[in-house]
């Protein structure tokens, strides 16, 4: 599974532009907080972003400035 | 320890999904789960969860903690995660899930639908009919200090002005320029960050809540700007595109040099306060 290049990522995927730093704002500090059965816990959750920050960018090519209007709207 | 038997990835809640919702989920073609199974509905009285089977070997707390470590599978597991959402979204209101949450079997999420009900069904029908909207703004701090320091004010009746004077190498003058440099770059940044409070002040009376996200390092990127902005706004629907304007609007009147507006997104940043 990690050997997916983005390209590939991007490729399956329907909103390939949705800038993962955006994304990652949202799935990883956003969201209902339970706790589940197997959930990592908030400590591990920002250790998962701190660490990320920088390889982040490297994935995405850095934070694109420009507007990211999804297909579908939530209705 | 054995392994337990089974394990059930939650993406997110909606109010009982009739035929034609799980018609909608069932339309995703091609569209895998986190795990690569078929996405399922659960449904406990009012509520359905969207969830998926997946191998509980590899989705312990220590192999989630790996794989979400590592960049790749960590993309891939926010998009699939976010593909199921964004299609829960489309169906009606819905409560995102935070990434990775798992339960060891139906069971329990049901229980969890039954046990926390009237919580759940009250957020839902907080975001009925509500998208969220993120803005972004970035500010030029030493251009926002220049365009202040050449603004004659009444603080500052005539601009700061240059001496004109033979160039001065002493230590002591050095210092003073040193000092003078510091300032002029704290004074920058602090007009920065009026920015986007500036922007997000303005933002807050038209939106039902709001959520300030950590801001982005743009020196990572290599970016001109400081990012001065990073929010999600939870707004009615339907006024999305007015917003969008209202935000490039008032980034603009605030001195930002870049503003990006994204959405419509499934209100991640407003899924766990049903009272802001």
């Amino acid at each position: 599974m990690s050997a997916l290049t983005t390209g590939e990522l991007a490729a399956r995927t329907p909103h390939p532009h949705v800038a993962l730093v955006d994304l990652l704002d949202r799935v990883l500090a956003g969201g209902v907080v339970i706790a589940g059965d197997v959930t990592l816990s908030i400590a591990d959750v920002e250790l998962v972003r701190i660490s990320l920050r920088a390889l982040v960018h490297s994935v995405t090519g850095g934070i694109a400035a420009h507007d990211g209007f999804l297909p579908t709207a939530p209705t | 320890m054995s392994p337990p038997a089974g394990a059930t990835w939650v993406y997110a809640l909606s109010g009982r999904l009739g035929q034609a919702g799980l018609d909608g989920l069932d339309g995703l073609d091609g569209l895998r789960g986190i795990g690569g199974g078929q996405v399922r509905a659960l449904t406990s009285g009012p509520l359905t969860a969207v969830v998926e089977s997946v191998d509980p070997g590899l989705f312990s707390a220590e192999k989630l903690q790996d794989r979400l470590t590592d960049p790749a599978d960590l993309e891939l597991v926010a998009r699939r995660h976010h593909d199921v959402v964004v299609a829960v979204a489309a169906l009606g209101a819905a409560l995102p899930f935070r990434l990775a949450t798992v339960y060891l079997s139906d069971e329990r999420v049901r229980t969890l639908l039954s046990e926390r009900c009237d919580e759940f069904c009250q957020a839902l029908g907080w975001l009925a009919d509500r998208t969220e909207c993120g803005v972004k703004a970035w500010a030029d701090a030493e251009a926002l200090n220049r365009a202040r320091t050449a603004q004659p004010s009444a603080r500052n009746p005539g601009g700061r002005t240059a001496r004109p004077g033979r160039a001065d190498h002493s230590g002591a003058a050095y210092l003073a320029r040193r000092r003078a440099e510091l300032a002029a770059r704290a004074e920058g940044q602090r007009l920065a960050a009026r920015c986007g409070e500036e922007i997000h002040a303005s933002l807050v009376p038209l939106a039902a809540a709001s959520r300030l996200h950590p801001l982005h390092d743009t020196r990572a990127t290599g970016e001109t700007g400081l990012q001065v902005l990073n929010a999600a706004y939870l707004i009615d629907s339907a006024s999305l595109p007015a917003f969008a304007e209202s935000a490039r609007t008032v980034a603009a009147r605030a001195g930002a040099c870049e503003v990006a507006v994204t959405g419509p997104w499934p209100a991640y940043s407003f899924a766990d306060q049903p009272d802001a």
